[in-house]
């Protein structure tokens, strides 16, 4: 198993605190179910090849790993990956910047409501300290 | 059904940003009034606007659908959309994506407005290009200077192309008025603006916003002109041609 579907892994495990009863954010949840059968595949790069991993959103809104065909594809080096995820790159600068790359009908679209929900989170996770 | 305006010039600095602001001010007097910033390197319309409520994003019937964030400018409100609102950083798209938004967000942003105002980029880009399509009218902005004329003749040629009507054009930073005897200063060329273009109205140099007359603005919206900058097509031009050989020499 890669570093990245480590880190996916691990962030599939946490999803209750994001998407449970007492969500971080409730416009995020909204927007969870709102998406609830998206397929998405994430594909993180470095000098020695790629991981992909496609993750689906199912009815109960967790998201599992799958084999169906996606709808977006979001690709990003293994810096970008590891930025975002420690908070030391905001997504809404990695995307105008370049540095995510998005695939799939309507992209932009969708990269604007991700935005808009990592702005949220971000907020969250700043005003309690935790980046 | 909205009107879609375009506000283009051609050369960078004209101060298309400043009169789209202008113009969404002065029609939203009277209608309601959306701002697109469709120059998507350079977008920075929001800073000459008060950003009261930020775009959404809701599940529409198909897909995602974008709800514009709510600006206000002297207390008038506009429904506006830039990429700005997502970061102010530089662009680092790959050729195709800056038509690609300007294409998704045409088809996704739900307004409701009586008249949408394009924030035009200098140039004729891809974004500029696509955008074109879904406009009504265009007009145009110019200073009174050589270079901006050659800039905007190329913008006609492209709006003569793609069948666009032009309103009419705002002469900017016309003059500037001497604030101590008042006498009138001409900044640039001595010129005015494009010949056989409707002049809407010459814009003193000044800070802040100008005023601009609706009046004057809704009746240029509603007589554009069509503008005929086509080239010979290949038929006059292998007439042309024939007729140089025989008689050019």
């Amino acid at each position: 198993m890669s570093d990245v579907e480590d880190i996916i892994n691990g962030l599939l495990r946490l999803q209750d605190k994001i998407l449970g009863d007492k969500p971080v954010d409730r416009w995020v949840k909204d927007r969870v179910v709102e998406n609830i059968g998206n397929v998405a595949s994430l594909r993180v790069f470095d000098e020695e090849g790629e991981t992909e991993v496609t993750l689906k959103l199912d009815r109960d809104l967790r998201i599992r790993k799958t084999e169906d065909k996606p709808k977006h594809v979001i690709t990003m080096h293994i810096d970008t990956f590891i930025d975002l995820l420690s908070g030391g790159l905001d997504f809404r600068q990695a995307y105008v910047n370049g540095l995510v790359d998005f695939e799939g009908e309507n992209y932009h679209v969708h990269a604007m409501m991700w935005a808009r929900a990592f702005e949220r989170i971000r907020g969250w996770l700043i005003k309690r300290k935790l980046i | 059904m909205s009107r879609v305006i375009a506000t283009v010039s051609g050369k960078g600095g004209t101060g298309k940003t400043t009169a789209s602001v202008a113009m969404a001010r002065a029609l939203a007097e009277r209608y309601k009034v959306g701002l697109f910033d469709i120059d998507i390197s350079g977008a920075n319309s929001h800073r000459l606007l008060n950003i009261v409520k930020s775009y959404d994003v809701i599940k529409g019937k198909d897909d995602m659908k974008i709800i514009p964030a709510v600006a206000e400018v002297d207390g008038r409100q506009i429904q506006f959309m830039s990429i700005a609102l997502v970061s102010e950083s530089y662009l680092g798209w790959k050729p195709g994506e800056y038509s690609d938004f300007v294409e998704q967000l045409f088809n996704s942003v739900k307004w409701d407005v009586d008249f949408l105002i394009l924030d035009a980029p200098p140039g004729t880009h891809e974004e500029l290009i696509t955008a074109l399509k879904y406009v009504d009218v265009a007009v145009l902005v110019v200073i009174p200077a050589q270079l901006a004329h050659l800039d905007a003749r190329r913008t006609l040629e492209l709006l003569s192309d793609l069948e666009v009507p032009v309103a009419g054009q705002y002469i900017n930073f016309a003059y500037a008025v001497c604030p101590q005897c008042g006498t009138k200063i001409q900044l640039f060329d001595n010129i005015d603006g494009i010949e056989g273009i409707p002049v809407i109205e010459r814009i003193p140099f000044v800070r802040g916003l100008p005023n601009l007359d609706v009046d004057k603005l809704l009746t240029a919206i509603n007589n554009p002109i069509k503008v005929d900058m086509k080239r010979p097509s290949k038929v006059k031009r292998a007439l042309l041609k024939m007729f140089l050989r025989r008689f050019g020499k």
